[in-house]
């Protein structure tokens, strides 16, 4: 692996939840995890953890979810390399053989490929499941799922 | 409504301050099953857990550290390899020995809480 390749930030946002994803390549670096305080303005919050993070590693590329709060909240950010996507090109970048792709199915895929994400999710002990029952918990994923769609097209480009 | 001055400037400051230099963040994440918390990773290292956290926002190398990188790169080796085997092997061994302690005591407390050790902040 090239140690000087760029990071990749990718950013997704649910129910107050923010995800951020640090990737090199498709090597996912971090994920970091926030939830919005009550009161709290989602682009103003979004805008702030985003500064933070590309400063953190140095890089300017950055990955929204097409017209969601994270697209509108850096809309006006300068200087950024910033790619939107819809979560669903994401889904079928990463699973292209596959139409109508779940988040649980995404997540499922995700948690193949990359076992280490399964620390980000609750794995039912029984079921060997993904609970799903909280929306917040998989906006980190989510993130993920943005940043390895993007770097992908990136590759196949 | 944020002030567009504000994040203009916000926006020039960011380009102007230098990168993390550790990557603990992310090794702390991924280590192990279930990754590690500062706090764990302090009992572990037996150094403060405010020194974690200083350590991992660290922006600039401390020179006393670059000066061994440097001579462990130009001796074509890494910079464990610097020091004599027997300082490494007791910090190997020490830090084996806390760990075992460690999972004593996870186990004597453990609860139906699932571990989750990817820190959730309220911002």
């Amino acid at each position: 692996m090239n140690a000087r390749r760029r990071c990749t930030i990718a950013v997704a946002y649910r129910s107050r939840g923010v995800g951020v994803a640090v990737l090199r390549g498709k090597h996912v670096v971090e994920v970091r995890r926030h939830r919005l305080a009550p009161g709290r303005d989602p682009q103003a919050a979004i805008r702030k953890l985003l500064r933070k993070t590309l400063a953190d590693y140095g890089t300017s590329h950055l990955v929204v979810e097409r017209d969601g709060e994270a697209d509108l909240a850096t809309a006006n950010m300068r200087g950024l390399a910033i790619r939107s996507l819809s979560l669903s090109e994401a889904k079928r970048t990463l699973l292209p053989r596959r139409d109508h792709i779940t988040h649980v199915e995404l997540a499922k895929h995700l948690l193949r490929e990359h076992p280490k994400l399964r620390r980000l999710v609750t794995v039912l002990r029984l079921s060997g499941e993904i609970a799903i029952n909280e929306a917040r918990r998989l906006v980190p994923l989510h993130a993920v799922a943005l940043g390895l769609a993007a770097e992908s097209d990136q590759t196949r480009k | 409504m944020e002030n567009m001055n504000t994040t203009q400037e916000e926006d020039a400051e960011l380009f102007g301050r230098p990168p993390l230099v550790y990557q603990i963040r992310s090794l702390r994440q991924w280590h192990g099953d279930d990754g590690l918390s500062q706090r764990q990773l302090s009992e572990l290292a037996n150094i403060n857990e405010r020194k974690v956290r200083e350590l991992e926002s660290c922006r600039v190398l401390p020179a006393s550290i670059r000066e061994v990188l440097a001579i462990a790169i130009a001796l074509d080796t890494t910079v464990e390899e610097l020091v004599i085997p027997d300082i490494i092997a007791d910090l190997h061994a020490e830090i084996a020995t806390r760990r075992l302690e460690g999972r004593k005591e996870e186990k004597e407390s453990a609860t139906a809480a699932p571990p989750n050790n990817l820190p959730c902040q309220e911002v």
